[in-house]
Protein backbone atom coordinates (compact mmCIF):
# COMPACT_ATOMS: atom_id res chain seq x y z
CA UNK A 1 0.00 0.00 0.00
CA UNK A 2 1.40 3.31 -1.24
CA UNK A 3 1.69 6.29 1.89
CA UNK A 4 -0.32 9.11 0.73
CA UNK A 5 -0.42 11.11 3.80
CA UNK A 6 2.02 11.01 6.35
CA UNK A 7 1.92 13.59 9.02
CA UNK A 8 4.27 13.47 11.66
CA UNK A 9 3.69 15.52 15.11
CA UNK A 10 1.63 18.40 13.71
CA UNK A 11 0.89 21.43 15.22
CA UNK A 12 -0.77 24.73 14.68
CA UNK A 13 -1.01 27.77 16.38
CA UNK A 14 -3.00 31.22 16.94
CA UNK A 15 -2.18 34.36 18.46
CA UNK A 16 -4.91 34.71 21.72
CA UNK A 17 -4.73 38.04 21.73
CA UNK A 18 -6.95 40.30 18.62
CA UNK A 19 -3.92 40.14 15.93
CA UNK A 20 -5.68 42.51 13.52
CA UNK A 21 -4.83 46.17 14.85
CA UNK A 22 -5.41 49.47 14.54
CA UNK A 23 -2.40 51.95 14.68
CA UNK A 24 -3.45 52.96 18.25
CA UNK A 25 -3.35 49.18 19.78
CA UNK A 26 -0.14 48.41 16.98
CA UNK A 27 1.72 51.02 18.83
CA UNK A 28 0.65 50.47 22.26
CA UNK A 29 1.77 46.69 21.85
CA UNK A 30 5.24 47.66 20.86
CA UNK A 31 5.93 49.76 23.20
CA UNK A 32 4.90 47.44 26.05
CA UNK A 33 6.76 44.59 24.09
CA UNK A 34 3.87 42.37 25.42
CA UNK A 35 4.84 39.06 24.60
CA UNK A 36 2.42 37.19 22.67
CA UNK A 37 0.12 34.21 23.82
CA UNK A 38 -0.50 31.70 21.23
CA UNK A 39 -2.36 28.47 21.79
CA UNK A 40 -2.45 25.42 19.93
CA UNK A 41 -5.46 24.29 18.14
CA UNK A 42 -3.68 21.27 17.59
CA UNK A 43 -0.36 20.06 19.10
CA UNK A 44 1.74 16.48 18.23
CA UNK A 45 -1.07 15.02 16.48
CA UNK A 46 0.92 11.89 14.03
CA UNK A 47 -1.13 9.60 11.66
CA UNK A 48 -0.44 8.15 8.30
CA UNK A 49 -3.02 7.10 5.30
CA UNK A 50 -2.22 4.89 2.52
CA UNK A 51 -4.36 4.95 -0.93
CA UNK A 52 -7.86 3.83 -0.56
CA UNK A 53 -8.13 4.19 3.25
CA UNK A 54 -10.72 5.90 4.59
CA UNK A 55 -9.58 8.12 7.67
CA UNK A 56 -12.84 8.79 10.13
CA UNK A 57 -11.30 11.65 12.39
CA UNK A 58 -13.56 11.80 15.87
CA UNK A 59 -13.38 14.24 18.83
CA UNK A 60 -15.81 16.74 20.69
CA UNK A 61 -16.45 20.19 19.40
CA UNK A 62 -13.31 22.38 19.07
CA UNK A 63 -11.33 19.49 19.26
CA UNK A 64 -9.35 20.80 15.97
CA UNK A 65 -10.91 18.35 13.83
CA UNK A 66 -11.50 21.05 10.94
CA UNK A 67 -8.27 22.70 11.79
CA UNK A 68 -6.81 19.28 11.25
CA UNK A 69 -8.70 19.01 7.38
CA UNK A 70 -7.28 22.26 6.88
CA UNK A 71 -3.70 21.16 7.13
CA UNK A 72 -4.32 17.93 4.67
CA UNK A 73 -5.58 20.41 2.42
CA UNK A 74 -2.67 23.06 2.42
CA UNK A 75 -4.69 25.96 3.93
CA UNK A 76 -2.56 26.14 6.94
CA UNK A 77 0.58 24.96 7.16
CA UNK A 78 2.30 23.13 10.17
CA UNK A 79 3.79 25.14 12.57
CA UNK A 80 5.69 22.21 14.41
CA UNK A 81 5.83 19.38 12.47
CA UNK A 82 5.78 18.27 9.12
CA UNK A 83 3.23 16.43 6.84
CA UNK A 84 4.04 15.07 3.38
CA UNK A 85 1.17 14.70 0.87
CA UNK A 86 1.54 12.24 -2.09
CA UNK A 87 -1.21 13.99 -4.08
CA UNK A 88 -3.55 16.63 -4.60
CA UNK A 89 -6.52 16.79 -2.04
CA UNK A 90 -9.77 18.33 -3.13
CA UNK A 91 -10.64 21.54 -1.91
CA UNK A 92 -12.96 21.97 1.25
CA UNK A 93 -15.47 24.41 -0.39
CA UNK A 94 -18.61 24.29 1.42
CA UNK A 95 -21.41 23.92 -0.96
CA UNK A 96 -22.02 26.76 -2.43
CA UNK A 97 -18.68 29.29 -1.25
CA UNK A 98 -17.23 30.91 -4.16
CA UNK A 99 -21.20 31.36 -5.80
CA UNK A 100 -21.07 34.55 -7.42
CA UNK A 101 -24.90 35.92 -7.12
CA UNK A 102 -25.13 38.00 -10.30
CA UNK A 103 -23.68 35.27 -12.98
CA UNK A 104 -25.83 32.12 -13.49
CA UNK A 105 -25.64 28.99 -12.51
CA UNK A 106 -23.34 27.78 -15.40
CA UNK A 107 -21.05 30.51 -14.97
CA UNK A 108 -20.39 29.43 -11.37
CA UNK A 109 -20.08 25.85 -12.35
CA UNK A 110 -16.56 27.10 -14.26
CA UNK A 111 -15.68 29.53 -11.49
CA UNK A 112 -16.38 26.63 -8.25
CA UNK A 113 -14.19 24.20 -10.95
CA UNK A 114 -11.35 26.54 -11.61
CA UNK A 115 -11.95 27.25 -7.68
CA UNK A 116 -11.67 23.44 -6.65
CA UNK A 117 -8.11 23.72 -8.60
CA UNK A 118 -9.67 21.70 -12.55
CA UNK A 119 -8.82 22.81 -15.83
CA UNK A 120 -11.80 24.35 -17.85
CA UNK A 121 -10.87 21.42 -20.07
CA UNK A 122 -12.28 19.18 -17.15
CA UNK A 123 -14.55 21.09 -15.92
CA UNK A 124 -16.24 21.49 -19.96
CA UNK A 125 -16.02 17.40 -19.66
CA UNK A 126 -18.16 17.10 -17.00
CA UNK A 127 -20.50 20.10 -17.00
CA UNK A 128 -23.59 18.03 -18.60
CA UNK A 129 -23.32 15.33 -16.01
CA UNK A 130 -22.89 17.66 -12.96
CA UNK A 131 -26.36 19.87 -14.52
CA UNK A 132 -28.38 16.94 -14.93
CA UNK A 133 -27.50 15.56 -11.41
CA UNK A 134 -27.85 19.53 -9.89
CA UNK A 135 -31.78 18.94 -11.73
CA UNK A 136 -31.83 22.47 -12.28
CA UNK A 137 -32.83 22.29 -15.80
CA UNK A 138 -33.58 25.57 -17.49
CA UNK A 139 -32.68 27.05 -14.29
CA UNK A 140 -28.96 26.71 -14.60
CA UNK A 141 -29.00 29.81 -16.89
CA UNK A 142 -30.61 32.22 -14.27
CA UNK A 143 -28.61 33.92 -12.29
CA UNK A 144 -27.80 32.05 -8.89
CA UNK A 145 -29.40 34.89 -6.76
CA UNK A 146 -32.49 33.82 -7.95
CA UNK A 147 -32.34 30.15 -6.66
CA UNK A 148 -33.80 28.90 -3.42
CA UNK A 149 -31.45 27.51 -1.00
CA UNK A 150 -32.16 23.81 -2.09
CA UNK A 151 -31.43 25.07 -5.62
CA UNK A 152 -28.23 26.35 -4.64
CA UNK A 153 -27.12 23.58 -2.05
CA UNK A 154 -27.71 21.14 -4.89
CA UNK A 155 -25.64 22.77 -7.81
CA UNK A 156 -22.74 22.55 -5.37
CA UNK A 157 -23.09 19.15 -4.10
CA UNK A 158 -23.18 18.22 -7.72
CA UNK A 159 -20.20 20.22 -8.47
CA UNK A 160 -18.34 18.82 -5.30
CA UNK A 161 -19.48 15.40 -6.02
CA UNK A 162 -18.07 15.56 -9.88
CA UNK A 163 -14.93 17.22 -9.67
CA UNK A 164 -12.96 14.98 -7.16
CA UNK A 165 -9.29 14.89 -6.76
CA UNK A 166 -7.74 11.51 -5.68
CA UNK A 167 -7.77 12.41 -2.04
CA UNK A 168 -11.22 13.66 -0.18
CA UNK A 169 -11.80 15.58 2.35
CA UNK A 170 -15.13 15.41 4.15
CA UNK A 171 -16.40 17.74 6.71
CA UNK A 172 -19.39 15.58 7.98
CA UNK A 173 -21.15 13.30 5.58
CA UNK A 174 -24.34 15.48 4.87
CA UNK A 175 -26.85 14.31 2.52
CA UNK A 176 -28.89 17.80 0.88
CA UNK A 177 -31.94 19.33 -0.66
CA UNK A 178 -35.35 17.80 0.00
CA UNK A 179 -35.89 13.74 0.48
CA UNK A 180 -35.71 12.76 -2.79
CA UNK A 181 -32.27 14.49 -3.52
CA UNK A 182 -31.25 13.66 -0.40
CA UNK A 183 -31.24 9.88 -0.87
CA UNK A 184 -29.33 10.68 -4.24
CA UNK A 185 -26.40 12.60 -2.60
CA UNK A 186 -26.14 10.63 0.12
CA UNK A 187 -25.24 7.31 -2.59
CA UNK A 188 -23.38 9.25 -4.64
CA UNK A 189 -21.27 10.09 -1.83
CA UNK A 190 -21.27 6.46 -0.69
CA UNK A 191 -20.12 5.67 -4.25
CA UNK A 192 -17.16 8.50 -3.67
CA UNK A 193 -15.75 7.22 -0.56
CA UNK A 194 -15.96 3.97 -1.11
CA UNK A 195 -13.92 4.61 -4.43
CA UNK A 196 -10.65 2.30 -3.73
CA UNK A 197 -8.69 4.48 -5.65
CA UNK A 198 -9.42 7.04 -3.70
CA UNK A 199 -7.89 8.03 -0.09
CA UNK A 200 -10.58 9.74 2.59
CA UNK A 201 -10.51 11.90 5.92
CA UNK A 202 -13.94 12.22 6.94
CA UNK A 203 -14.26 14.65 9.94
CA UNK A 204 -17.76 13.97 11.72
CA UNK A 205 -19.78 14.39 14.79
CA UNK A 206 -22.24 11.42 13.81
CA UNK A 207 -20.51 8.40 14.97
CA UNK A 208 -22.84 6.02 12.50
CA UNK A 209 -21.39 7.84 9.52
CA UNK A 210 -18.22 7.20 10.87
CA UNK A 211 -18.63 3.22 11.80
CA UNK A 212 -19.89 3.25 8.39
CA UNK A 213 -16.93 4.35 6.12
CA UNK A 214 -14.56 4.73 8.27
CA UNK A 215 -11.98 1.64 8.17
CA UNK A 216 -9.70 3.57 10.40
CA UNK A 217 -10.07 6.03 12.97
CA UNK A 218 -7.68 8.83 14.66
CA UNK A 219 -9.32 10.44 17.88
CA UNK A 220 -8.46 14.18 18.79
CA UNK A 221 -9.54 15.98 22.01
CA UNK A 222 -8.84 19.10 22.95
CA UNK A 223 -6.33 19.49 20.38
CA UNK A 224 -4.37 16.49 21.76
CA UNK A 225 -3.70 13.07 19.60
CA UNK A 226 -5.84 10.05 21.33
CA UNK A 227 -5.91 7.20 19.34
CA UNK A 228 -5.58 6.57 16.39
CA UNK A 229 -6.59 2.31 15.47
CA UNK A 230 -9.20 0.20 13.47
CA UNK A 231 -12.62 1.79 13.85
CA UNK A 232 -14.27 -0.19 16.23
CA UNK A 233 -11.80 -0.08 18.47
CA UNK A 234 -11.75 3.83 19.03
CA UNK A 235 -15.30 4.57 18.87
CA UNK A 236 -15.27 1.69 21.51
CA UNK A 237 -12.90 3.85 23.45
CA UNK A 238 -14.02 6.59 22.64
CA UNK A 239 -17.66 5.87 23.94
CA UNK A 240 -16.47 4.46 27.12
CA UNK A 241 -14.46 7.66 27.79
CA UNK B 1 14.90 34.16 -4.15
CA UNK B 2 13.11 30.74 -4.79
CA UNK B 3 10.06 31.47 -3.20
CA UNK B 4 9.78 34.55 -5.40
CA UNK B 5 10.13 32.03 -8.21
CA UNK B 6 7.34 29.07 -6.75
CA UNK B 7 5.01 31.61 -5.76
CA UNK B 8 4.80 32.98 -9.62
CA UNK B 9 4.51 29.84 -11.04
CA UNK B 10 1.56 29.42 -8.66
CA UNK B 11 0.43 32.09 -9.79
CA UNK B 12 0.66 31.32 -13.27
CA UNK B 13 -0.57 27.74 -12.63
CA UNK B 14 -3.95 29.42 -11.03
CA UNK B 15 -4.67 31.35 -14.42
CA UNK B 16 -8.05 30.30 -15.03
CA UNK B 17 -8.86 31.20 -11.47
CA UNK B 18 -8.18 34.64 -11.84
CA UNK B 19 -9.64 35.05 -15.95
CA UNK B 20 -12.67 33.52 -13.66
CA UNK B 21 -12.98 35.73 -10.63
CA UNK B 22 -12.56 38.46 -13.06
CA UNK B 23 -15.46 37.87 -15.68
CA UNK B 24 -18.01 37.37 -12.60
CA UNK B 25 -16.94 40.49 -10.98
CA UNK B 26 -17.18 42.29 -14.48
CA UNK B 27 -20.20 40.92 -14.83
CA UNK B 28 -21.52 41.20 -11.27
CA UNK B 29 -21.01 45.32 -10.97
CA UNK B 30 -22.55 45.96 -14.16
CA UNK B 31 -25.67 43.72 -14.27
CA UNK B 32 -28.80 45.18 -13.07
CA UNK B 33 -27.86 48.43 -14.17
CA UNK B 34 -29.52 49.91 -17.38
CA UNK B 35 -26.67 51.41 -19.37
CA UNK B 36 -24.57 47.84 -18.05
CA UNK B 37 -21.23 47.75 -19.54
CA UNK B 38 -21.50 51.62 -20.47
CA UNK B 39 -20.48 52.97 -17.03
CA UNK B 40 -17.06 51.50 -17.48
CA UNK B 41 -16.72 54.30 -20.33
CA UNK B 42 -19.47 56.94 -18.87
CA UNK B 43 -17.56 57.08 -15.15
CA UNK B 44 -14.46 58.40 -16.39
CA UNK B 45 -16.14 60.87 -18.37
CA UNK B 46 -18.37 62.36 -15.73
CA UNK B 47 -15.40 62.43 -13.87
CA UNK B 48 -13.54 64.47 -16.35
CA UNK B 49 -16.65 66.56 -16.75
CA UNK B 50 -16.60 67.73 -13.13
CA UNK B 51 -12.74 69.27 -13.49
CA UNK B 52 -13.35 70.52 -16.49
CA UNK B 53 -16.30 72.67 -15.60
CA UNK B 54 -14.21 73.23 -12.35
CA UNK B 55 -11.11 74.35 -14.67
CA UNK B 56 -11.76 75.61 -17.59
CA UNK B 57 -15.54 76.76 -16.94
CA UNK B 58 -15.32 78.64 -13.64
CA UNK B 59 -11.44 79.23 -13.35
CA UNK B 60 -11.08 79.82 -17.23
CA UNK B 61 -7.71 78.00 -16.88
CA UNK B 62 -6.20 75.14 -19.00
CA UNK B 63 -6.50 75.74 -22.44
CA UNK B 64 -7.89 74.61 -25.09
CA UNK B 65 -6.47 71.14 -24.70
CA UNK B 66 -7.22 70.52 -21.24
CA UNK B 67 -10.02 68.22 -21.24
CA UNK B 68 -7.68 65.79 -23.14
CA UNK B 69 -4.50 66.44 -20.95
CA UNK B 70 -6.85 66.05 -18.16
CA UNK B 71 -8.35 62.72 -20.03
CA UNK B 72 -4.47 61.14 -20.49
CA UNK B 73 -3.48 61.24 -16.73
CA UNK B 74 -6.95 60.58 -14.83
CA UNK B 75 -7.93 57.19 -16.91
CA UNK B 76 -4.51 55.93 -15.10
CA UNK B 77 -4.95 57.44 -12.14
CA UNK B 78 -8.62 55.75 -12.04
CA UNK B 79 -6.88 52.33 -12.64
CA UNK B 80 -4.46 52.76 -9.86
CA UNK B 81 -6.78 54.46 -7.49
CA UNK B 82 -9.04 51.59 -8.04
CA UNK B 83 -6.27 49.01 -7.50
CA UNK B 84 -4.90 49.99 -4.29
CA UNK B 85 -8.02 50.64 -2.52
CA UNK B 86 -9.76 47.49 -3.53
CA UNK B 87 -6.59 45.72 -2.90
CA UNK B 88 -6.73 46.90 0.60
CA UNK B 89 -9.87 44.17 1.53
CA UNK B 90 -9.61 41.97 -0.84
CA UNK B 91 -8.55 39.12 1.79
CA UNK B 92 -11.16 40.23 3.81
CA UNK B 93 -13.34 40.16 1.69
CA UNK B 94 -12.28 36.54 0.09
CA UNK B 95 -12.10 35.03 3.47
CA UNK B 96 -14.28 32.17 2.98
CA UNK B 97 -12.54 30.80 -0.26
CA UNK B 98 -9.30 31.68 1.32
CA UNK B 99 -9.98 29.74 4.05
CA UNK B 100 -11.19 26.81 1.94
CA UNK B 101 -8.78 26.57 -0.87
CA UNK B 102 -4.82 26.11 -1.18
CA UNK B 103 -4.07 29.21 -3.61
CA UNK B 104 -1.33 32.02 -3.71
CA UNK B 105 -2.67 34.66 -1.99
CA UNK B 106 -1.34 36.97 -4.54
CA UNK B 107 -3.83 36.17 -6.73
CA UNK B 108 -6.58 38.41 -5.26
CA UNK B 109 -4.57 41.87 -5.18
CA UNK B 110 -3.43 40.90 -8.62
CA UNK B 111 -7.16 40.04 -10.06
CA UNK B 112 -8.17 43.59 -8.50
CA UNK B 113 -5.38 45.34 -10.89
CA UNK B 114 -6.15 43.40 -13.66
CA UNK B 115 -10.00 44.30 -13.22
CA UNK B 116 -9.01 47.86 -12.81
CA UNK B 117 -6.51 47.66 -16.21
CA UNK B 118 -9.83 46.54 -18.17
CA UNK B 119 -11.69 49.55 -17.27
CA UNK B 120 -8.58 51.55 -17.98
CA UNK B 121 -8.41 49.90 -21.40
CA UNK B 122 -12.09 50.38 -21.75
CA UNK B 123 -11.56 54.21 -21.74
CA UNK B 124 -9.41 54.50 -25.06
CA UNK B 125 -12.73 53.99 -26.50
CA UNK B 126 -14.06 57.68 -25.56
CA UNK B 127 -10.33 58.70 -25.80
CA UNK B 128 -9.66 58.47 -29.07
CA UNK B 129 -12.53 60.23 -30.18
CA UNK B 130 -12.17 63.01 -28.00
CA UNK B 131 -8.27 63.01 -28.99
CA UNK B 132 -9.55 63.83 -32.60
CA UNK B 133 -11.48 66.59 -31.65
CA UNK B 134 -9.48 68.43 -29.08
CA UNK B 135 -6.64 68.54 -32.16
CA UNK B 136 -4.32 65.76 -30.10
CA UNK B 137 -0.72 65.92 -32.12
CA UNK B 138 -0.62 61.98 -33.18
CA UNK B 139 3.13 60.77 -34.00
CA UNK B 140 5.23 57.99 -34.10
CA UNK B 141 5.64 58.42 -30.05
CA UNK B 142 2.43 57.15 -29.98
CA UNK B 143 4.13 53.37 -29.85
CA UNK B 144 5.80 53.85 -26.82
CA UNK B 145 2.02 53.95 -24.84
CA UNK B 146 2.07 50.00 -24.91
CA UNK B 147 5.74 50.28 -22.61
CA UNK B 148 3.73 53.46 -20.60
CA UNK B 149 0.85 51.22 -19.35
CA UNK B 150 2.92 47.65 -18.60
CA UNK B 151 5.30 50.28 -16.46
CA UNK B 152 2.16 51.23 -14.70
CA UNK B 153 1.20 47.85 -14.30
CA UNK B 154 4.23 47.07 -12.55
CA UNK B 155 3.75 49.84 -10.13
CA UNK B 156 0.15 49.60 -9.67
CA UNK B 157 0.83 45.46 -9.13
CA UNK B 158 3.57 46.37 -6.52
CA UNK B 159 1.60 48.63 -4.42
CA UNK B 160 -1.65 47.05 -4.17
CA UNK B 161 0.62 43.65 -3.36
CA UNK B 162 2.13 45.79 -0.42
CA UNK B 163 -1.34 47.33 0.49
CA UNK B 164 -3.11 44.05 0.81
CA UNK B 165 -0.74 42.57 3.39
CA UNK B 166 -0.60 45.40 5.17
CA UNK B 167 -4.71 46.49 5.26
CA UNK B 168 -4.88 43.19 7.40
CA UNK B 169 -2.39 44.17 9.89
CA UNK B 170 -3.90 47.61 10.77
CA UNK B 171 -7.31 47.93 9.83
CA UNK B 172 -7.52 51.98 9.88
CA UNK B 173 -5.42 52.23 6.65
CA UNK B 174 -8.49 52.28 4.74
CA UNK B 175 -9.09 55.68 6.17
CA UNK B 176 -5.71 57.12 6.05
CA UNK B 177 -5.29 56.05 2.27
CA UNK B 178 -8.65 57.90 1.46
CA UNK B 179 -7.16 61.02 2.62
CA UNK B 180 -3.13 60.06 1.23
CA UNK B 181 -4.31 59.12 -2.26
CA UNK B 182 -6.02 62.44 -2.76
CA UNK B 183 -3.56 64.42 -2.12
CA UNK B 184 -1.40 62.19 -3.79
CA UNK B 185 -3.86 63.58 -7.20
CA UNK B 186 -3.01 66.67 -6.47
CA UNK B 187 0.54 66.62 -5.73
CA UNK B 188 0.51 65.25 -9.33
CA UNK B 189 0.52 67.09 -12.63
CA UNK B 190 -3.03 65.67 -13.45
CA UNK B 191 -4.72 69.10 -13.58
CA UNK B 192 -1.64 71.00 -14.27
CA UNK B 193 1.08 70.92 -16.36
CA UNK B 194 4.73 70.18 -15.01
CA UNK B 195 5.82 73.20 -16.11
CA UNK B 196 3.85 74.50 -12.73
CA UNK B 197 7.23 73.40 -11.04
CA UNK B 198 9.59 76.13 -10.07
CA UNK B 199 12.36 75.13 -12.05
CA UNK B 200 14.86 74.67 -9.10
CA UNK B 201 12.70 71.74 -7.48
CA UNK B 202 11.46 69.71 -10.58
CA UNK B 203 14.47 67.18 -9.88
CA UNK B 204 13.18 66.33 -6.78
CA UNK B 205 9.45 66.58 -7.32
CA UNK B 206 10.06 63.92 -10.56
CA UNK B 207 12.12 61.79 -8.31
CA UNK B 208 9.61 62.29 -5.15
CA UNK B 209 6.12 61.30 -6.95
CA UNK B 210 6.60 58.55 -9.81
CA UNK B 211 3.15 59.91 -10.93
CA UNK B 212 4.97 62.92 -12.29
CA UNK B 213 5.92 61.20 -14.98
CA UNK B 214 4.04 58.56 -15.67
CA UNK B 215 0.95 61.67 -15.87
CA UNK B 216 3.62 63.47 -18.31
CA UNK B 217 4.26 60.39 -20.38
CA UNK B 218 1.07 59.84 -20.46
CA UNK B 219 0.09 63.62 -21.50
CA UNK B 220 3.18 63.49 -23.92
CA UNK B 221 2.97 60.78 -25.84
CA UNK B 222 -1.21 60.67 -26.42
CA UNK B 223 -1.34 65.04 -27.03
CA UNK B 224 2.12 66.25 -27.43
CA UNK B 225 3.55 63.66 -29.99
CA UNK B 226 6.58 63.40 -27.70
CA UNK B 227 8.29 60.63 -26.43
CA UNK B 228 7.74 59.68 -22.75
CA UNK B 229 9.45 61.56 -19.72
CA UNK B 230 12.69 60.06 -19.03
CA UNK B 231 12.26 59.74 -15.47
CA UNK B 232 9.44 57.01 -16.45
CA UNK B 233 12.90 54.86 -15.92
CA UNK B 234 12.71 55.17 -12.27
CA UNK B 235 9.20 54.43 -11.82
CA UNK B 236 9.95 51.49 -13.43
CA UNK B 237 12.49 50.25 -11.41
CA UNK B 238 10.42 51.55 -8.54
CA UNK B 239 7.52 49.47 -9.63
CA UNK B 240 9.97 46.28 -9.56
CA UNK B 241 11.40 46.88 -6.44
CA UNK B 242 7.83 47.07 -4.86
CA UNK B 243 6.26 44.14 -6.73
CA UNK B 244 9.58 42.09 -5.25
CA UNK B 245 8.44 43.65 -1.44
CA UNK B 246 4.92 43.08 -2.12
CA UNK B 247 5.76 39.55 -3.40
CA UNK B 248 7.45 38.65 -0.33
CA UNK B 249 5.68 40.29 2.17
CA UNK B 250 2.56 38.29 0.93
CA UNK B 251 4.28 34.67 0.78
CA UNK B 252 5.47 36.12 4.57
CA UNK B 253 2.54 36.64 5.93
CA UNK B 254 0.35 33.75 4.58
CA UNK B 255 -0.43 32.46 7.43
CA UNK B 256 -1.00 34.89 9.65
CA UNK B 257 -3.59 36.25 6.90
CA UNK B 258 -4.70 32.92 6.85
CA UNK B 259 -5.71 33.07 10.28
CA UNK B 260 -6.53 36.63 11.33
CA UNK B 261 -8.93 37.31 8.34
Amino acid sequence: MSLIIDAKNIGINFSASKSRSSFKSFLKNFLKKKNKKRFWALRNVTFQVSRGEILGVIGANGSGKSTLLKVVGGIFRPDEGEIKINGTPSALLSLGTGFKPEISGYENVFLNGVMLGFSEKEIRANISEIIEFSELGDFINQPVKNYSSGMKARLGFSIAAHLTKEIMLIDEVLGVGDKEFKLKSQNKMRELIEDKTRTVIIVSHNLESIREYATKVLWIHKSKFMMLDETNKVLDAYLNE
Amino acid sequence: MSEIVKEIKSIYKNRALIKYMISAELKGNYKGTVLGFLWMILDPLFMMLVYVILVSVIFQRGGPQFPILLFSALIGWRWFLQSSTNSLKTYISNRNLIQSINVPLAIFPISKVLLSMITFLASFIPLIPLLLIFDANFSIHLLWLPLIIIVQLIFTLGVSLILSVAGIFFTDLQNIMNFVLKLWFYFSPALYAISLIPEKYINYYMVVNPFASLFNSYKNVLVYGKAPNEYLILFAIEGLIFVFIGLKWVIKSRSFIVKNI
